[in-house]
């Protein structure tokens, strides 16, 4: 698949947002500046480490985030040339209805247990598009149809229940879809399925995709099934982008130290068995990111000023953007410890 | 801590479920898990893989204890424990000891990491005296590579990577020789992922531990293992040391599942074959009569559908289909076969 340039005209575009949630242990940021955007018909993967803000960027963006304990403090989200955050939260919710879809990695919460499969669907087309009862019905079928639900007519009368995992998993990304929304933002939605299912969904989503020009961010820990499907990648560390570019580049040339380590982390196929090289230390706590750089206390190349200058995020080559210091070293291969 | 060899034996084991639904038909029965065997020795790992809903979780649990075999026996270094009494049971199953998928669900958010750690000798006293828990939490979550601070923590104030560290402290606090790991590191990003798989490896060569790896992403399992096992509806379908079974797997199940796995450079990659596995699952409430996989198997014959395949030595591992060597050799008619 040959990745789209640079798209000319992002349809989401987030920039510099900043989010944070009231807790037990006082106020803190989740998100401190995430800025990446997507273009129609792209498919964007966000990588990044285990608690770094991934899912509050795109609850964020659907207007999912507790209202009780979360505030946007700063940013903007530009839909389609809409800034959604200064629109009422209910425009939000409506927009994310109809042109926005979200699947989550746990289907089962996502669908009611005791409504039919099929119904819970046909009402996504009674109350969006006021169709009748029985054509809301027959939409339904040809939505469960489409994603590859064996005997769908039969199968719309099944309860979640009576589905296999992956089979439900399917259900839900039916739902998502059936209203044909614009950009599909899909959080871990394999992360609990065997690697068939999973192939079997992804390439589902790309046939889709292709169909209907939809765009997507995809979220998820496995490197190979971003390779598998992005167009884009944007990495994140401690509730920033820290790069973001085409797949390769990102995969091949990283031009962060975290990326670097990221890539470097992953297991050898010819080599199993043989010592890992995770990146040093923990990362940080919400409740106290580092100053300057928040990887430099893990940086295997951190130098003075990146514990007293935070590196905001630029172009380091066409459509190739990191936030780094010595970035081109870095994207160069100059002594980075645990790179491959 | 004691280093001759004791071997975990699962022989033909059965472990079911009520059926759903089933009113009038009092007494049905899903067979999650159906006439299973299997070996974990200490010092060693056996990998299990499987689909979605194959039965790994329900094994796991019954292997702890957690769930009563409907039958079949399980010994552990030459006792029988699935029928032992209470007392020696419990003796017996301080051994072995399991390490769960989600380390946000599976740790008590209320406690703090001190008492999450204790809790095993709070039920089984004597295990450790009261007036050395302190040095011995101290001790253990060294030996996880946990700072002694966090032992005042509670469970939402660590990262991904940290309460899995505690999941597997909570379970060395028994001294155990065998750990049942279902999904250790599925939800944590690659990095974490490699520390933790680099811990698990450390405490196999110095506790001489011995592991049943369950896990969805087959780099991961082939990484740690030493033996593989694969799972499809409830039954063992091929086993064997991990570099044969997966540099030529012989089941045309593993087949599927081994080329539906996503590489993380598929471009450095020499281009592969995906098997695509057509039709659902069948549910193991009323499993295909026969061979369990012959509604899905591009291979099956009449044979297939009257009698079952039971494991048999094919080529250094065992394999249950009656047209193994075919497959081996890549032969028969292909299972539907996509170049991508
Ligand atoms: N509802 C909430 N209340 C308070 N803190 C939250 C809430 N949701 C998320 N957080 C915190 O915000 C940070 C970012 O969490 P987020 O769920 O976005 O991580 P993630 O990148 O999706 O991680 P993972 O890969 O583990 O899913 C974490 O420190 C998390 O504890
Ligand atoms: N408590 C339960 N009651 C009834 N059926 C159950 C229960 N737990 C599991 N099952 C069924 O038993 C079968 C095996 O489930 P199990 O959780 O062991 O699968 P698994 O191989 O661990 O799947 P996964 O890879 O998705 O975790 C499934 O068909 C499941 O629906
Ligand atoms: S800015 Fe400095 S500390 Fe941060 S990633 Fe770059 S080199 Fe490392
Ligand atoms: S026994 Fe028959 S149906 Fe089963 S895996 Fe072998 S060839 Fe396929
Ligand atoms: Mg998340
Ligand atoms: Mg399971």
């Amino acid at each position: 698949m040959v990745a789209p340039p640079h798209a000319p005209h992002p349809l989401l575009t987030v920039d510099d947002l900043v989010v944070s949630f009231d807790g037990p242990l006082g106020t803190y940021r989740a998100l401190n500046g995430v800025s990446f955007s997507v273009g129609a018909g792209e498919t964007l993967a966000i990588l990044g480490e285990s608690g770094s803000g991934k899912s509050v960027t795109v609850r964020a963006v659907m207007a999912l985030l507790p209202r009780h304990s979360a505030t946007i403090e700063r940013g903007t989200i530009r839909y389609d040339g809409e800034e959604l955050s200064a629109l009422p939260v209910r425009r939000t919710r409506e927009l994310s209805a109809t042109e926005m879809a979200m699947v989550f990695q746990d289907s089962l919460t996502a669908l009611n247990p005791v409504v039919r499969v099929g119904q819970q669907i046909a009402e996504l087309f009674r109350v969006r598009q006021r169709t009748s009862r029985r054509e809301a019905w027959r939409r339904a079928v040809a939505g469960l149809e489409r994603v590859g639900i064996p005997n769908a007519a039969r199968r719309a009368h099944d309860y979640p229940h009576q589905f296999s995992g992956g089979m439900r998993q399917r259900v839900v990304i039916a739902m998502a879809l059936a209203l044909r929304p614009r950009l599909l933002i899909a959080d871990e939605p394999t992360t609990a399925l065997d690697v068939t299912v999973q192939a079997q969904i992804m390439d589902l989503l790309r046939e889709l995709r292709e169909a209907d020009g939809m765009a997507m961010i995809l979220i998820t820990h496995d490197l190979g099934v971003v390779a598998d499907v992005a167009d884009r990648v944007a990495v994140m560390y401690a509730g920033t982008v820290v790069e973001s570019g085409p797949l390769r580049t990102v995969y091949d040339a990283p031009a962060h130290p975290y990326t670097r380590g990221l890539m470097a982390s992953v297991p050898a196929p010819d080599r199993p068995g043989e010592r890992l090289t995770p990146i040093e230390g923990m990362p940080p706590s919400p409740l106290a990111t580092p100053a300057g750089c928040p990887f430099h206390p893990r940086c295997p190349v951190a130098r003075a000023d990146c514990r007293t200058d935070r590196p905001a995020l630029r172009v380091v080559a066409a459509g190739h953007e990191a936030a780094c210091h010595y970035a081109e070293e870095v994207m160069a291969g100059v002594d980075v410890r645990g790179a491959a | 801590m004691s280093t001759s060899e004791a071997r975990l034996e699962v022989r033909q084991l059965r472990v079911s479920y009520p059926a759903r639904g089933g009113l009038l038909r009092r007494a049905a029965e899903v067979h999650a898990v159906e006439r299973l065997s299997l070996t974990v020795t200490t010092g060693r790992t056996l990998g299990l893989v499987g689909e979605s809903g194959c039965g790994k979780s329900t094994l796991a649990r019954a292997i702890v204890g957690l769930r009563r075999p409907t039958g079949g026996e399980i010994w552990y270094a030459g006792e029988r424990v699935d029928d032992a009494d209470a007392a020696r049971r419990r003796r017996l199953t301080t051994q072995i000891q399991m390490v769960y998928q989600d380390p946000y669900s599976s740790l008590n958010p209320r406690k703090k990491v001190s008492f999450i750690v204790t809790e095993g000798w709070r039920v089984h006293r004597g295990q450790v005296p009261r007036d050395q828990w302190t040095d011995r939490t101290a001790e253990l979550l060294a030996r996880v590579g946990l700072a002694a601070e966090l032992a005042d923590r509670y469970p939402h104030q660590l990262s991904g990577g940290q309460r899995q560290r505690v999941g597997i402290a909570r379970a060395l606090a028994m001294s155990p020789r065998i750990l049942v790991c279902d999904e250790p590191v599925s939800a944590l990003d690659v990095s974490v992922q490699a520390q933790t798989l680099n811990l698990l490896a450390d405490l196999r060569a110095d506790l001489g531990l011995g592991y049943l790896f369950i896990a969805h992403d087959l780099s991961v399992v082939r990484h740690i293992s030493d033996d593989l096992a694969v799972m499809y509806l409830g039954r063992i379908v091929e086993t064997g040391p991990a570099a044969t079974v997966y540099g030529a797997p012989a089941h045309p199940y593993t087949r599927a599942l081994i080329s539906a796995a996503p590489v993380p450079r598929p471009w450095a990659a020499p281009p592969a074959e995906r098997i695509l596995l057509t039709g659902e699952v069948p549910s193991p409430a009323s499993p295909p009569s026969g061979c369990r996989f012959r509604t899905r198997c591009g291979l099956a014959q009449p044979r297939c559908a009257e009698v079952e395949p039971e494991l048999r030595p094919v080529a250094g591992r065992e394999v249950a289909c009656h047209y193994a060597e075919s497959s081996l050799a890549g032969g028969g008619p292909p299972v539907t076969a996509v170049t991508r």
